[in-house]
């Protein structure tokens, strides 16, 4: 039996995997080609659904739903939440349906190839051109720009969310112990081991990150920034190299003096543990100075910086997560004009200044506007959640200039995340190497050795071509974006 | 004129039975037999859902020997047996050590309330007690580990260490299932007939004696029917480490079921998933039979003289 997958399986299952749209190659149902010449008039009236990973990252949908739909004509009727770590999984077998209970959905940028080039999510750019609808591009910050948005030349996503981590310490510790905000990894393993064996101030000198499903990100951080890329030009792996090596042998290091339930740690946890005062400093996503500033104990202490680097090579802030906003390519033509025009106003600076600078929520910075006035925005309360006190980020300006520019410090030298077609399985397999490399299941070279040898699988099962010319083509458009100097 | 002979002899009483049961097949094949035999060609098929424009080929047995080629597998499989082994086998110890004490020692209104509180665990959804142990076993914050600290030892890592995290859900399940063992095992023990004992009781024999040559005898169809159904059960086990664990960290608690979803849905690679489906059912099978070839034997040669 020889077949595609869209025809042998004729009995149901592979006519689903959305071979109909959207690939620059494949084609298919790229539906939005024309516009109505009245799409105010179309969209009026009209209700839209969402979709996204559950948690405190919905709230600004409900905080800003209203405004949106006196300006827009489109209500948000509901809000579908799937769990942190299960979005993939729960989008995916919507879309294999061919039929989605949503009409937008908000996802992280690693899936965005997969999902332009199986046609799952429609294309953007005649949306776009429509009077008014503007979703103001030009002031999104350069490594959101393309790489968050495009794929095959196409736009397929607005950006609602920046991710990227950070350094976030102990301020007033620090102070009192004379301790120097670390630069490299030898000094933040020497910091972290300071904390956790000379003192009594506080638990551990670090917490990390171990759980399945972000734990990749808390490498590659260490992995760019030893100067590691994924593949050569013939896509042969090279995390087993020198600089996965470096990367993993530091990480250790910084495990032995980290709080010991860092292999359980995801997000919450890590947060937590910072928040608790369990741990002097993290490696964490830019929202959690904002969640400091909010927690009364840690309030004016917290710090945050740059992540660090290896002695004389460029530092590097790994990127996993980040949201945008696509559009199902299952629904029809209004549906699809309506939920664009609710999430092309969700994005504009309007909503999303004040989305970012809310401790409420989880969204971070992605616009250059975000940052104006030295990130003047995050002393101020959110007007769209009626301005209460806990709406409001920081207390003063030079702690808002602190986190504006430690955030764009550390952006500056973001480590991009996979986004070509097949990149959820890289990184599903090296997540879960690494996180077993946390939890001390296996050890350096195990680690590295293993996802060499599953990743070779993954580019021959995926077509060695194919997967080279994905690859290319996101490399220039990282370079582009200027995030990879490599 | 032979047709509608023919026609007749088939609506006539010597098929009514298959008419009756017609409906029935046809919803078993089309909901069981077509989906199970479609799974099993997909398993030899390469098929991935998330590849654009895949081809999909027969592939032959290659998915199957990728799986056995796999240490992922092959610690996701480790975890299912030590789980059903010693999971089924702990709350079948305890589980039978409480019903003969309940049979022997309580009655009335002690026996209702103490069922009452015994059905709570089965009662609750599995997901909720997942979460109900999850927020037990946390490790900063949990009240398991605060006791433990209070009586000045060093609380375990229940979640967060390899070696703890399966032995947690371990527990976790314990607590939910050790109930429906006490249960089964205290009606089989209820029915046999006191006159065995009091005769035992008798010839002056102990209590040793009388549980090894009555008690266990005569409840070995019990005993072997609620040992099928946990071990059963707990080989389809996912709900409470999905929520406790999540088959961490790392792979340590890893179950077969766990990684079988993981790569269908996932990684979506359905023809591996479904191999894995396959060789799952087929251990399964050999097991439940294994299981009950020994139980016949035994009965085989208890009938002896």
């Amino acid at each position: 039996m020889e077949a595609t997958a869209a025809g042998a399986v004729a009995t149901g299952i592979a006519g689903c995997t959305g071979q109909s749209g959207g690939d620059q190659d494949s084609g298919g149902s790229d539906t939005a080609e024309s516009t109505p010449e009245n799409p105010d008039e179309v969209v009026d009236g009209m209700s839209v659904v969402h979709a996204m990973d559950e948690g405190h990252n919905t709230n600004p949908f409900n905080w800003n739903s209203d405004e949106i739909e006196a300006e827009t004509g489109v209500s948000l009727e509901n809000v579908i939440g799937f769990s942190f770590t299960g979005l993939y999984s729960n989008l995916v077998t919507e879309f294999t349906s061919g039929q989605t209970s949503f009409d937008m959905f908000s996802f992280y940028p690693q899936f965005l190839g997969e999902f332009a080039a199986n046609g799952h999510a429609a294309p953007l750019d005649p949306y776009m051109d429509i009077d008014g609808w503007d979703p103001q591009f030009d002031d999104l910050l350069k490594p959101f720009r393309q790489m968050y948005t495009q794929w095959g030349g196409n736009t397929y996503a607005l950006p609602i969310d920046g991710d990227v981590l950070m350094l976030v310490y102990r301020k007033d510790l620090f102070e009192k112990h004379n301790q120097e905000v670390p630069a490299t990894w030898g000094e933040f393993n020497e910091v972290a081991r300071y904390f956790t064996e000379e003192t009594n101030d506080i638990d551990y000198g670090v917490a990390s990150f171990g759980k399945r499903g972000f734990a990749y990100g808390w490498f590659l951080t260490r992995f760019g920034g030893a100067g590691g890329v994924y593949f050569d030009e013939d896509m042969n792996p090279q995390i087993n190299s020198e600089a996965g090596r470096m990367a993993l042998e530091s990480w250790q290091e910084t495990l032995e003096y980290a709080d010991p339930n860092s292999p359980s740690y995801g997000y919450a946890e890590l947060r937590d543990a910072f928040l608790n005062e369990r741990a002097a400093m993290v490696i964490q996503w830019t929202d959690v100075p904002k969640k400091a500033a909010v927690t009364p104990s840690v309030a004016d202490n917290w710090g945050g910086a740059a992540v660090p680097g290896f002695d004389g090579i460029t530092a590097a802030s790994a990127m996993p997560v980040g949201r945008v906003m696509g559009i199902s390519n299952y629904i029809s033509d209004d549906k699809k004009l309506a939920a664009y025009r609710w999430a092309q106003a969700f994005s504009l600076p309007k909503y999303s200044s004040t989305m970012v600078s809310d401790p409420g929520c989880g969204e971070d910075p992605f616009r250059t506007s975000h940052f104006e006035n030295d990130g003047a925005v995050f002393t101020q309360p959110n007007p769209h959640r009626g301005s209460p006190p806990e709406s409001v980020a920081f207390s003063s300006a030079e702690k808002a200039k602190e986190y504006a520019d430690s955030v764009q410090a550390t952006l500056e030298q973001g480590y991009p995340v996979p986004y070509w077609p097949g990149a959820q399985a890289y990184i599903e397999v090296l997540d879960t190497n690494i996180s077993e490399f946390v939890s001390g299941q296996q050890g350096v070279e195990a680690t590295l050795s293993t996802v060499d040898e599953e990743w070779t699988a993954i580019v021959e099962e995926r077509g060695r071509d194919q997967q080279i010319e994905y690859y290319s083509n996101v490399i220039d458009a990282w370079k582009n974006a200027g995030i990879w100097n490599i | 004129m032979e047709i509608k002979t023919k026609l007749r002899r088939y609506t006539g009483n010597d098929y009514t039975e298959v008419w009756f049961a017609l409906p029935a097949l046809l919803v078993l094949f089309a909901l069981v037999i077509a989906p199970m035999v479609w799974s099993l060609v997909v398993s030899f098929t390469n098929l991935n859902l998330t590849i654009p424009n895949q081809r999909v080929q027969i592939i032959g047995f290659e998915n199957y020997i990728g799986l056995l080629q796999n240490g992922r597998f092959w610690n996701a499989l480790w975890n299912t047996a030590y789980y059903v082994g010693v999971g089924v086998a702990i709350q079948f110890g305890i589980g039978f050590a409480v019903a003969l004490f309940m049979a022997k020692y309580t009655r009335g209104i002690l026996n209702q309330m103490l069922f009452t509180v015994l059905l709570l665990p089965m009662m609750m959804a599995p997901i909720v007690a997942g979460y109900m142990w999850r927020l037990i076993f946390q490790e900063s914050f949990g009240p398991l580990n605060y006791l433990i600290g209070a009586m000045g030892l060093s609380p375990p890592q229940w979640i967060s260490s390899g070696s703890w995290a399966l032995n947690s859900i371990l527990i976790a399940d314990i607590w939910q299932w050790t109930p429906f063992m006490i249960l089964i095992l205290y009606t089989g023990r209820l029915a046999i007939p006191e006159d065995l004992y009091e005769a035992a009781r008798m010839d002056g024999a102990r209590t040793l004696f009388t549980f090894k040559h009555i008690t266990l005898p005569q409840m070995k169809e019990v005993i072997a029917v609620a040992l099928l159904l946990r071990s059963m059960d707990a080989f389809k086990f996912f709900d409470k480490m999905f929520v406790i664990t999540a088959g961490g960290p790392g792979t340590a608690s890893e179950l077969g079921t766990y990684y079988n979803y993981i790569l269908g849905f996932s990684q979506f690679s359905m023809g591996k998933a479904t191999a894995m489906s396959w060789v799952l059912l087929i251990i399964a099978i050999v097991l439940a039979n294994l299981f009950l070839l020994v139980l016949d034997r035994q009965e085989a040669g208890g009938a002896a003289p």
